[in-house]
């Protein structure tokens, strides 16, 4: 579990985070959603310590990580793994050797052994055929789904994801969302979604935090995002005449 | 920056792994265009120094003699250094500015890695090869003067020979290594600098790269008068 207590974090004078309190469960694919520019890029970045937080506390199972030493917190980095908007494949390796690199730099294990944990890791997301292919050979999706395997390949037990979805077309965003929720319900990981695809919202929003302006503006579940009365939020997700269908819908079937 | 690069270190395997891409990279891809370059400049010292040195009272070594100074004492470790400002410099600039644009050194530090060891250690390590480039540059240099002056009939193979061994001070040529030394340290963390710490997207890699190559060529040029000072006078 993940907790946020109170989190501020400004740039050269600029307040982006104004005070954040959330918790994020294991087992549970948590989603932190918000218009462009809202924080949730700088959020997620000052969860995982990419940013240093400028007021407040990220507590990893009970432990601050600013009280973290080094070596704590490289550990914990360890048990971390991070889907990245842009994938972040590294250019020069094949996917397998994506895959079995956090093995590779962190862990004793024989090489046979790591190439067969990565094999793993690339069949649970689906790719075939893509081993020995450069990312540049790729497309979006399964660099996505590459960069899924390169983060479950240790079993972390927290997982990131920023924009997992963004650049894909609807039926990968689907399969790519699907995919996230069965890993962290199978494998029992906390896991923090930074998006704004509504679909995924509607599909596996298990929580959800919506931020604007640098403040949580609201917090709920995906049922409980058909029924807000929160303006801010209702302007944000039922921004589409589809979407508003949908919601009112949903509300008549559910009444 | 250089103290983290030395701080915690990248598991042994995977570094070896690094530092031989690197070489391979940064030194190995380096010796067509040093070799080239080497040969034809030494050519044309040589033959510059020829036709502006034909006064009958000028003796009939000092082509020889002149092209094994400009060559070992500034061509090969400074000439050379500068241009490699812009290939090595631009290479190492930009491989890890394209890192830093597209989330990698993000992901890395996720990971727990140690970035600053992880990229910028091995390219350090590959650059202390770099003295090894200068040696076949200030071979090819002298030989390249040799050939355009025995094909161009500017001197004649006794002459250039006995020029080649006049006074030679082999402190020259230490004097030449101690300050490629300092060369390729500089060629291999002003880079690195630009790269990992550029801003913006595509453009920002860009804007790095030229910074970047226009800081080592400022640095190496700084450097060299200093240790000449220090060493030759």
């Amino acid at each position: 579990m993940i907790a946020v207590n109170n989190i501020r974090k400004s740039f050269d004078g600029t307040e982006v985070l104004k005070g954040i309190d959330a918790s994020f469960e294991k087992g549970k694919t948590n989603l932190i959603i918000g218009q462009s520019g809202s924080g949730k890029t700088v959020f997620l970045k000052c969860i995982l310590g990419l940013h240093q937080v400028t007021e407040g506390e990220i507590i990893y199972n009970n432990v601050p990580f600013s009280s973290m030493d080094e070596n704590a917190q490289t550990l914990l980095r360890q048990d971390m793994g991070m889907v990245f908007q842009g994938s972040a494949l590294f250019d020069s390796m094949t996917v397998e050797e994506n895959v079995m690199f956090p093995m590779q730099m962190f862990t004793e294990t024989p090489q046979d052994e790591i190439r067969e944990r990565a094999n793993i890791a690339i069949n649970r997301v689906n790719l075939v055929d893509a081993n020995h292919k450069l990312p540049a050979e790729i497309s979006g999706g399964m660099k996505k789904r590459v960069a899924i395997a390169r983060a479950i390949v240790m079993n972390p037990n927290y997982l990131f994801c920023d924009e997992p979805n963004s650049g894909l077309d609807p039926k990968t965003a689907i399969l790519i969302d699907n995919l996230i929720q069965e890993i962290t319900q199978e494998y029992q990981i906390t896991t923090i979604i930074n998006t704004h695809d509504m679909n995924s919202v509607m599909e596996i929003g298990e929580k959800i935090i919506f931020l604007r302006e640098g403040f949580k503006s609201w917090e709920g579940t995906n049922k409980d995002i058909f029924r807000t009365d929160n303006e801010a939020v209702t302007n944000f997700v039922y921004s589409s005449e589809l979407f508003k269908k949908v919601r009112k819908v949903y509300l008549e079937e559910s009444e | 920056m250089l103290q983290r690069t030395f701080g915690k270190f990248t598991k042994g395997a995977v570094l070896r792994k690094l530092i031989v891409r690197e070489i391979d990279d940064l030194i190995i891809g380096s010796l067509g265009i040093v070799a080239f370059i080497s040969f034809f400049v030494g050519g044309v010292v040589a033959i510059q120094t020829a036709i502006n040195s034909d006064n009958p009272l000028l003796p009939k070594y000092l082509v020889g003699f002149a092209t094994r100074q400009s060559i070992i004492l500034e061509f090969a470790p400074s000439f050379i250094s500068v241009i490699m400002a812009g290939k090595v410099g631009s290479f190492i600039t930009s491989s890890i500015g394209t890192m830093r644009v597209t989330e990698q050194i993000d992901a890395l530090k996720v990971m727990g890695v140690n970035t600053y060891n992880y990229l910028i250690f091995p390219k350090i390590v590959a650059m202390t090869l770099y003295p090894f480039i200068i040696v076949i540059s200030m071979f090819l240099g002298i030989f390249g003067g040799y050939v355009a002056c025995i094909t161009g009939g500017f001197s004649a193979h006794a002459d250039f020979i006995e020029g080649l061994q006049l006074e030679f001070n082999p402190f020259h040529v230490t004097y030449a290594f101690i300050k490629t030394f300092l060369f390729a340290m500089l060629l291999a963390t002003i880079p690195a600098y630009h790269g990992y710490y550029m801003k913006g997207g595509a453009l920002g890699v860009g804007k790095a790269s030229t910074t970047s190559f226009v800081w080592t060529s400022v640095a190496i040029i700084v450097m060299n008068s200093f240790v000449t000072n220090l060493l030759l006078t």
